[in-house]
């Protein structure tokens, strides 16, 4: 019969404290309106701020005249605009043409190579008189054929428009700053292609031909002193004379730059997006809520984790483990063997019958009587031997072990 | 609020219309939109639909106690004092280590009825175990949303150590039986008592022939012994830092409750009266003036909540409570941990105290990792473990030789044995008339 601690049957029965931890909604919200409206503030505001203030983005493409930075032409354009020109900016071929009217001069830069060759030649036909800024190899072979590119300007502080220079604008300029890019004229040119601004041998910052495929006086002009037009550059030297001559020769400037909208592809395969079928993106969107509807499915908790404290898991030997590998760490061989021997020597003691404090001699006298084997022999093995190796150390450990046993077996029989 | 499989599913029907119109009208978007807008309608309606799980009242019936290993059903009854039918799961929230079989249960209440949840629970570790919540999600009659509400509503149930070392009981308990009515000189020490006269039988020592009533009955009459009864018995156990540690997956403390339970089983049978201290650096609880089965259901129900505590044991206070209970001889059975010298320097330091009025027992579970790795010595760790191992049974040689030259007797074993050892102790005290 056991007397073993009685299970109670339905010892705590009653009505607990119901009480509804879970807030209502409205609790919940007013407890949480601060961060509902602050962030419903916050978007007011900046997008107030956006639309309040002028513009999104800065203009600061170089020559832009809408960029009044250093790189930007807003001074060539406002002092034409003030000379009475009507100054027309154009970001597309379409914008340009419409405002490139009889009495018009077309000043037209393309450095990020927007258009291809068919387009280049349609500017061709672009307004009165044409002035290409550093044009590249494509816009010179489409636009002035009879012009080469030259390469790098040599250093100079400025340069002279020379004697041979035939161009009004630059005679009266005179000099100008440092161009970038020099230009020639190739070989068989009729005498109506002049360059002005020599920087080395047949090097020009600007030359000037006839239009191609035109019979009156309209021209060219290669201007490879892109800097002249800048705010930065616009007042040095003979700079400013020699863009506003060249720019404000008739009714109308189109300043025509370039831009996305001139890119080809009117006509193009159609894309991936356009081949793909009306639902598919609804369907990706359905499938997105339906992901964003499983989560919570799957992730509304039910009620609150329960807490519980855990007892620490030690194990016991540990601290003989973190011993043992303290020892075998530091090799300590000797202390080791030590503990061993001390083990061995109190086995033996309680096996041969012994007093406790029986000296090792007297220990080795009594294992030597019984197990045969010579008393230096095992006082050695018991206490004389030092080991140097760990090598020595296992060895003496399976001696002590043998001894024991051999002790053990001896013992028995008796 | 809370949503089901359900509307996952439904969402994704939508795949179809969203399709056919976008092919038939191509209105793709509209119909998204249409689609979403429908089911949200579902979700609202089944949202207002669902009954109020905040109009749940809550009873609990659970038994008090259970033992570890044992299963109990705990029953949680939900009254629906709402106006609606009340579908949904209720989720009852008892920790982890308390064993629920399940956690959830789907319930219909109608309302105004009453419905009971029955979840068996098997403790896993001893101690009070809670549960503080219970969360009803009540979905509406389309299954396709919930309302979910938590609800306060406390349970515990205390778990028992399980005093697995009652199956030595029996064999102990005849072993006690024996001690009664022996002849004197089997047993003869100071301080046996009389217990009564009967005729001679053959092999009876001479010696306990009581001559007188030899005289009175014209029969040869011997006189009979029975061990004391009435002694006192006070157990002392730690409840330290040391006492946390794990030999054979069970803490120290786990094995001390257990020889503790046996012992003092044994020693109310055999009418001496026990005394339980569990101490560390406060008094944790205590046993006092219990007898009789009282006495083993109060010990548990002391012992149950009780683990160990990251304190130094605090010996010098033991001599003291140990006055308290009894200043009358007693067998003091102290319940800790032999470790090194300088681990257990206090508790060597009173147990001169105590031995100078007591008889002392000292018991401590060995490690069988460590009596096993003396004997493996393959390679260079194996012998530094031995040695390691050889270092730490030293230690523990020299605490308990300091102990028993003080007085006191050490009982070892490992988790299994030390039970059964000290009760064995016991009885040879018991036997030696020593208590």
């Amino acid at each position: 019969m056991t007397a073993a601690p009685p299970v109670e049957p339905a010892a705590a029965t009653g009505a607990t404290d119901a009480r509804v931890e879970t807030p209502r909604l409205r609790t919940t919200f007013r407890r949480r309106l601060f961060w509902i409206v602050v962030p419903i503030v916050a978007m007011l505001v900046a997008i107030a701020t956006v639309l309040l203030t002028a513009s999104g983005t800065p203009d600061v493409d170089r020559y832009s005249i809408g960029n009044a930075g250093p790189s930007g032409s807003r001074a060539v354009a406002e002092v034409l605009r003030g000379q009475g020109v009507d100054v027309v900016a154009a970001g597309s071929f379409a914008e340009a043409r419409a405002a490139a009217g009889d009495d018009s001069t077309v000043l037209f830069t393309d450095p990020y190579g927007f258009l291809d060759a068919e387009r280049l030649d349609a500017v061709a036909g672009l307004g009165t008189d044409l002035v290409l800024v550093e044009p590249g190899t494509d816009e010179l072979d489409a636009l002035a054929p009879g012009v080469a590119n030259a390469g790098a300007a040599e250093q100079a502080d400025s340069v002279a428009a020379g004697t041979g220079c035939a161009i009004p604008a630059a005679q009266r300029a005179g000099t100008i700053s440092q161009p970038s890019w020099t230009y020639r004229v190739l070989e068989g040119e009729d005498d109506a292609t002049t360059a002005c601004f020599r920087s080395y041998d047949d090097a020009y910052a600007v030359v000037q031909e006839p239009r191609v495929n035109r019979g009156d006086s309209s021209t060219v002009t290669v201007l490879g002193a892109g800097d002249a037009l800048t705010n930065e550059h616009v007042a040095e030297e003979g700079n400013a004379a020699l863009v506003l001559g060249l720019l404000g020769a008739h009714h109308t400037l189109v300043w025509y730059m370039p831009g996305p909208d001139d890119l080809a592809g009117d006509d193009a395969a159609p894309t991936v997006g356009e081949l793909t079928p009306g639902w598919v993106t609804p369907v990706i969107l359905l499938l997105v809520l339906v992901t964003v509807a499983a989560g919570v499915w799957r992730g509304r908790r039910f009620g609150a984790v329960v807490v519980e404290n855990l007892p620490v898991t030690v194990r016991a030997s540990e601290t003989m483990e973190g011993r043992a590998r303290l020892y075998a760490k530091q090799g300590a061989y000797a202390r080791a063997l030590d503990a061993l021997r001390i083990g061995t020597l109190a086995r033996l003691t309680v096996l041969l019958a012994l007093p406790r404090h029986a000296t090792v001699v007297e220990v080795s006298r009594a294992v030597a009587a019984v197990t045969g084997r010579t008393v230096d022999e095992v006082h050695d093995t018991l206490v004389g031997a030092l080991p140097r190796s760990e090598g020595e150390l296992l060895a003496l450990s399976d001696r002590l072990l043998v001894l024991e046993q051999d002790v053990h077996r001896a013992t028995n029989l008796r | 609020m809370s949503v089901s499989g359900r509307l996952v599913a439904l969402l994704a029907l939508g795949v179809a219309p969203v399709v056919l119109i976008s092919v038939i009208y191509d209105a793709a978007y509209q119909a998204l939109l249409g689609w979403i807008g429908f089911v949200v309608l579902l979700v609202a309606i089944d949202l207002v639909a669902a009954a109020s799980p905040r109009r749940v009242a809550l009873e609990r019936a659970l038994p008090a106690r259970v033992r570890l290993g044992e299963t109990v059903t705990s029953t949680l009854y939900l009254t629906n004092t709402g106006s609606r039918m009340l579908r949904g799961v209720v989720r009852d929230a008892w920790q982890p280590s308390a064993g629920p079989a399940t956690a959830r249960a789907r319930v219909t209440i109608p309302r105004g009825e009453r419905r009971a949840v029955a979840i068996a629970l098997t403790p896993f570790r001893r101690g009070e175990r809670r549960t503080e919540r219970v969360t009803i999600r009540s979905f509406g009659p389309l299954g396709l949303a919930a309302r979910q509400a938590t609800l306060r509503a406390e349970g515990r149930i205390r778990v028992l150590p399980p005093f697995n070392a009652r199956k030595h009981l029996p064999s102990r308990l005849a072993r006690l039986r024996e001690l009664d009515g022996r002849a004197s000189v089997m047993i003869r020490g100071q301080g046996t008592e009389f217990d009564s006269l009967r005729e001679y039988v053959r092999g009876d020592d001479v010696r306990s022939i009581d001559w007188r009533a030899t005289a009175r009955h014209s029969d040869v009459m011997v006189r009979t012994w029975r061990p004391e009864r009435d002694r006192r018995v006070v157990i002392v156990i730690d409840t330290g830092r040391t006492q946390a540690a794990r030999i054979d997956d069970e803490p120290r403390i786990d094995t001390a409750f257990e020889s503790a339970l046996l012992l003092a089983a044994l020693a109310t049978r055999a009418g001496d009266r026990v005394d339980l201290i569990l101490y560390d650096r406060r008094l944790r609880g205590r046993v006092h003036g219990a007898s009789g089965p009282e006495l083993l259901s109060r010990m548990v129900d002391v012992m149950a909540p009780i683990e160990p505590d990251l304190i130094e044991m605090d010996w010098t206070a033991v001599p003291g409570l140990v006055r308290q209970v009894t200043t009358q001889r007693s067998l003091v059975v102290l319940a800790t941990a032999i470790d090194a010298p300088g681990i257990s320097r206090e508790l060597m330091a009173i147990v001169p105290q105590l031995t100078r009025n007591h008889m002392v027992v000292v018991t401590s579970v060995t490690d069988p990792d460590v009596a096993a790795g003396v004997r493996e010595r393959g390679d260079r760790q194996e012998v530094y473990r031995a040695a390691a191992a050889e270092r730490a049974l030293l230690d523990v040689a020299r605490v308990t030789t300091v102990l028993k030259r003080f007085g006191a007797d050490v009982v070892t074993g490992a988790p299994a044995d030390l039970p059964p050892a000290l009760a064995d102790r016991y009885i040879a005290l018991k036997a030696a008339g020593r208590l």
